[in-house]
């Protein structure tokens, strides 16, 4: 019996430590110059998405919508942050809302899910409206009324809209097909909010950026099919990027980056640098660079890296690169100089997907 | 209003057809069969105990799932009320657990864990929880057990739930001292629409769980024949198929489309002899299981956006020897042989692997003390592992009341077929996992000398480290594969302690079981920074309690469980943790005998607090419900 009161005393110092938790200080403000904020999708259904804040100097904090929201969690899937205004904007696509926050503090503002199945981006085009492209099939893009944080009309464009760009009081969407495949980009003038045009450009168009020239850059992904029995991706069209002069909205270059037959390939993550002249692009887990004057992919890439997302700094032309990790654990961020030397990494949220700079 | 009035029809129609009702007076746990959930760590050292009727009644309503979870230091992880449940011990994943039915290995081969809410309560009369084997996390035998006196028994259960749960069962009994028949069939249908608060959405608004309704429906048989020469004969059959929405996670505005249909066939041919001085096992078994899963993009598309099919067959042989010789020395020995085969969507041939181990046990037993050394060789059509050690010691006081005992055992794991034939990524060089353990088990029996108090219990530490864990990870943007990247170790303790009260006109029985685990990181590839972080979905504190009080007619009962924070990812994340929750079930139960007749009513509420949890990340759970249960006993 001496034996079994002794028990007690060696369960308890045995089960005596300390747990691990994590700490993190909100800073002041999330929309100091210099900074830079990540946002990482998380986990499909497993409502783990999350914004990174990371500092002029370097410091990096995760959660940052949860801790300045009492804890209320941000969403499944986020697919992207902007800013318009005061206003931050977020996509949550598998949470199928829209959440509108004040930039600074990150506080929710409006909570929109009437008519978001499928939110994907958000671009200021006026004040206090936004364009928000949505659908996984059919294609739309909303209107957002940042006075009234309500959707207040739906404009028809192609399937699956992605990306879209602003120029010269007109917007350009590029129309991916969602879960299928097209090949438009569909232009709408802002003042009428109705589509005055229809540019066919390459198969799976996702994203748009502008050179210095004020020419307009397309990914085109190429077509990918799953086919039964074992859903294995097959290539059925070349991934390329596209030129379209917006004099016109006519193709007016177009560099191949995947060949149709090279079914395990992709390309991804299409930016240029602040001053216009140069072009990056991820193809086949690599990092290129070119000038706007090249007319094909260089041969030897500037980092032998796979990124899930890319953004170059519009003022140093720093390449940020997001690395996902295994997707189930926090992934990171690595920062590269303007000549592709690796500088430093942060580690935050899960699955990063894209970086938007204060600026 | 159809189904109840079906319901209570279905049992009342087998209680009218058997005539004089009449009070009878017998202890009233003698008329219910029982499952006895059996020494859980050491099998020789640690004492059997029956939780019989009461977490029986507690839990009958759904599945084997809560039967563990209140009673065994198992933790259950569920997507919600008959939906897909996992099972793991001291944490280990669920593909470290192996859960037997008869003896027969029933673990999903492409997936490697066991979905225990296909498992029905009917399935088996003894439940064995034991760590103290060559599985990384521990082994769960479902097994069952003839009564060779028994003639004629009818047992027929009807319950009615909260969101239109409706649960049918009979089961019968037929034989005599050579031969026995067992069969059991349920059919269980339940909407699920329940109500909840979606603290993932702005403002926490109620919704309405929807597209979450099941349709569960099983047969068990089990057939036991006596031969001349002590040998014995048992055969077993199990069909079981589940077809089931699968809900949409909080915090999304739409349903979902996700649908899953579940198919089972187990069977099995046991034959035993005992003799005095040796005895022979040989046992052949098949398994069968099928998954559809399918998604639609749209409530009123045709086409299926996913529409994924697996079926699996295994066969499996065992035979084993048991030889006792002088000295108090026996010695066993045998093999194991599975010949698994997969017929999956995903894999882009038919998958045929060859696995099994052969094995050898030396016991000793003298007066108070004992020993074993175990030594097993695995052998797989893939990949050579070493022998595998497992030793044990005891000692037991002579007056019965304590026991004391300490093991050592190797452990491993083969990797589940979707490791290896997966297409695209599955890893034909992927390295089986292995692991050690050792246990320090104490146990306790204490009783006066009129056996009325009774107080049992257990304590038991353990410490094991697995190795070469296997885990999908990404090789290119869009081709995953499996690889041998962590190193884990697990430590903790289990306390267990029973105390019954047996008065001729009441009984009261109170039984508790802490466990305190920590599941943590010790190496990772290549995340360093995630060494001494918690694995997902393991809680370092779990606390379970019922107590249960019933006299001649009248029972009363209360189930208590907690469970403390769970991290959802490796960085332990505190925002995307599970919170802890306690869970209170509390039930009334009336009984009436006429001669061999039992009539029983269970009224049960199930979490009276009305507690908001999550088992895993953003799946709802139901909030207060009730159930009300009919059960008509017959026994000659």
């Amino acid at each position: 019996m001496k034996l079994i009161s002794k028990i007690p005393l060696f369960i308890i110092l045995f089960t005596m430590s300390c747990s691990k938790e994590q700490t993190a200080i909100a800073p002041d403000n999330y929309v100091e110059s210099g900074s830079a904020i990540v946002v990482n999708e998380g986990g499909f259904q497993k409502n783990n998405g999350s914004i990174s804040y990371i500092s002029r100097n370097n410091t990096v904090y995760n959660n940052v919508f949860e801790q300045s929201n009492n804890g209320q969690i941000v969403g499944d899937i986020l697919q992207s942050f902007t800013r318009s205004g005061n206003y931050g904007i977020i996509c949550a696509n598998n949470s199928q809302k829209v959440i509108v926050l004040d930039a600074r503090t990150f506080k929710q503002v409006a909570n929109i899910t009437n008519g978001t199945d499928y939110p994907r981006f958000a671009l200021g085009v006026a004040a206090n409206k936004v364009y928000i492209t949505n659908g996984s099939s059919v294609g739309s893009v909303l209107v957002l009324n940042l006075n009234t944080f309500t959707i207040d009309k739906v404009i028809a464009v192609g399937d699956g809209p992605e990306e879209m760009l602003a120029v010269n009081g007109k917007v350009y969407v590029a129309n991916s097909g969602g879960f299928g495949n097209n090949n438009t980009v569909s232009i709408i003038d802002i003042a009428t909010d109705r589509v005055i045009n229809t540019i066919t450009v390459g198969d799976y168009p996702t994203e748009i950026e502008k050179d210095a020239d004020g020419f307009l850059w397309v990914l085109c992904k190429g077509a990918i099919i799953y086919p039964a029995p074992n859903y294995a991706p097959v290539r059925q069209s070349a991934a390329k990027v596209v030129r379209i002069n917006p004099l016109n909205n006519s193709i007016d270059k177009s560099i191949d980056l995947v060949p149709a037959n090279a079914d395990l390939s992709a390309a991804d993550n299409l930016d240029i640098s602040g001053d216009g002249s140069r072009v990056y692009v991820c193809v086949d887990d690599k990092v290129y660079e070119f000038p706007i004057t090249a007319s094909a992919l260089p041969v030897i890439p500037i980092i032998n890296r796979f990124f899930y997302g890319l953004d170059v700094h519009p003022y140093t032309n720093e390449i940020w690169g997001v690395d996902p990790g295994d997707y189930n654990e926090a992934g990171k961020v690595i920062r590269y100089n303007s000549s592709a030397q690796p500088v430093d990494s942060f580690r935050v949220g899960i699955i990063p997907s894209g970086v938007y700079f204060n600026f | 209003m159809a189904k109840i009035v079906t319901s209570i029809l279905f049992v009342f129609f087998v209680v009218i057809t058997e005539n004089n009702f009449a009070q009878q007076s017998n202890t009233l746990l003698q008329q219910i069969d029982t499952i006895r959930i059996v020494g859980y760590t050491i099998p020789s050292h640690t004492s059997i105990y029956s939780i019989s009727a009461v977490q029986k009644i507690a839990s009958a309503q759904t599945d084997i799932a809560d039967v563990l979870q209140l009673s065994t230091p198992v933790y259950i992880n569920s997507y919600g009320f008959s939906n897909s449940s996992s099972v793991s011990i001291r944490g280990g994943n669920d593909d470290h657990t192996n859960v037997y039915w008869n003896g027969l290995k029933i673990n999903s081969l492409s997936l490697g864990g066991t979905d225990i809410s296909l498992i029905p309560l009917e399935s088996g009369t003894e439940i064995t929880v034991n760590t103290n084997t060559t599985s990384l996390g521990g082994d769960i035998d479902i097994s069952t057990k003839p009564n060779w006196q028994n003639k004629y028994a009818i047992r027929v259960r009807s319950d009615v739930g909260s969101f239109d749960h409706f649960r049918n069962q009979l089961s019968l009994e037929l034989g005599n001292k050579n031969i026995q028949l067992q069969t059991s069939a349920f059919h269980l249908t339940a909407k699920n629409n329940f109500p909840y608060s979606d603290y993932y959405k702005f403002n926490n608004p109620q919704e309405v769980a929807n597209h979450n309704s099941v349709r569960q429906s099983g047969v068990v048989n089990n057939l036991f024949i006596k031969l001349k020469k002590q040998s014995f004969i048992s055969i077993g059959s199990w069909y079981g198929m589940r077809n089931k929405d699968i809900p949409a996670i909080m915090g999304v505005n739409n349903e979902s489309n996700k649908y899953q249909k579940d198919r089972a066939i187990r069977h099995n041919l046991n034959w035993d002899r005992y003799g005095s001085m040796v005895q022979y096992h040989f046992s052949i078994a098949h398994t069968y299981d099928a998954l559809n899963y399918s998604d639609k993009l749209l409530p009123t598309d045709t086409f299926l956006f996913i529409n994924s099919n697996y079926a699996t067959n295994r066969i499996a042989q065992s035979f084993s020897t048991t030889l006792f010789l002088k000295y108090g020395i026996s010695l066993i020995s045998g093999y194991h042989y599975q010949l698994l085969m997969a017929n999956v969507q995903e894999y882009t041939k038919k998958a045929y692997d060859h696995i099994g181990d052969v094995y050898s046990q030396v016991k000793w037993q003298k007066g108070t003390y004992s020993a074993s050394l175990t030594v097993t060789q695995p052998f797989s059509s893939y990949k050579y592992l070493r022998p595998q050690i497992g030793v044990e010691a005891g000692y037991t006081l002579p007056n019965k009341k304590y026991s004391i005992s300490i093991s050592y055992s190797d452990k491993y794991r083969f990797p589940d077929l979707n490791d290896r034939y997966w297409y695209p990524g599955g890893n034909h060089a992927i390295k089986p996992e292995y692991g050690w353990s050792i246990n320090l088990g104490n146990s306790f029996h204490l009783n006066e000398k009129s056996n009325r108090h009774e107080l049992t219990g257990q304590i038991n530490l353990y410490y094991s480290q697995i190795k070469n864990n296997i885990v999908w990870t990404p090789i290119t943007s869009i081709n995953w594969s499996p690889k041998n990247l962590k190193k884990t170790s697990l430590y903790g303790t289990e306390l267990q302690l029973n105390y019954s009260y047996t008065h001729p006109k009441l009984s009261l029985n109170f039984n508790t079981l802490y466990n305190f685990n920590r599941t943590q990181i010790v190496s990772e590839l290549y995340r360093q920074d995630l060494v001494g972080n918690f694995l997902r979905y393991k809680p370092q504190h779990t606390f379970r309690a019922s107590v249960y009080a019933e006299q001649e007619f009248l029972g009363v009962g209360l189930n208590y469980q907690f469970v403390s924070t769970r991290y959802t990812d490796e960085e332990n994340f505190s925002f995307f943790a599970l919170k802890p929750y306690h869970l209170v079930d509390m039930y009334l139960s009336f009984k009436g005998f006429i001669k061999a007749h039992q009539l029983q009513i269970i009224f049960k509420i199930n979490n009276i607090s009305g507690t908001s949890y999550e088992s895993i990340r953003a799946y709802a759970q139901p909030s207060r419900n009730y159930m009300i249960s009919f059960i008509y006993h017959f026994k000659k």
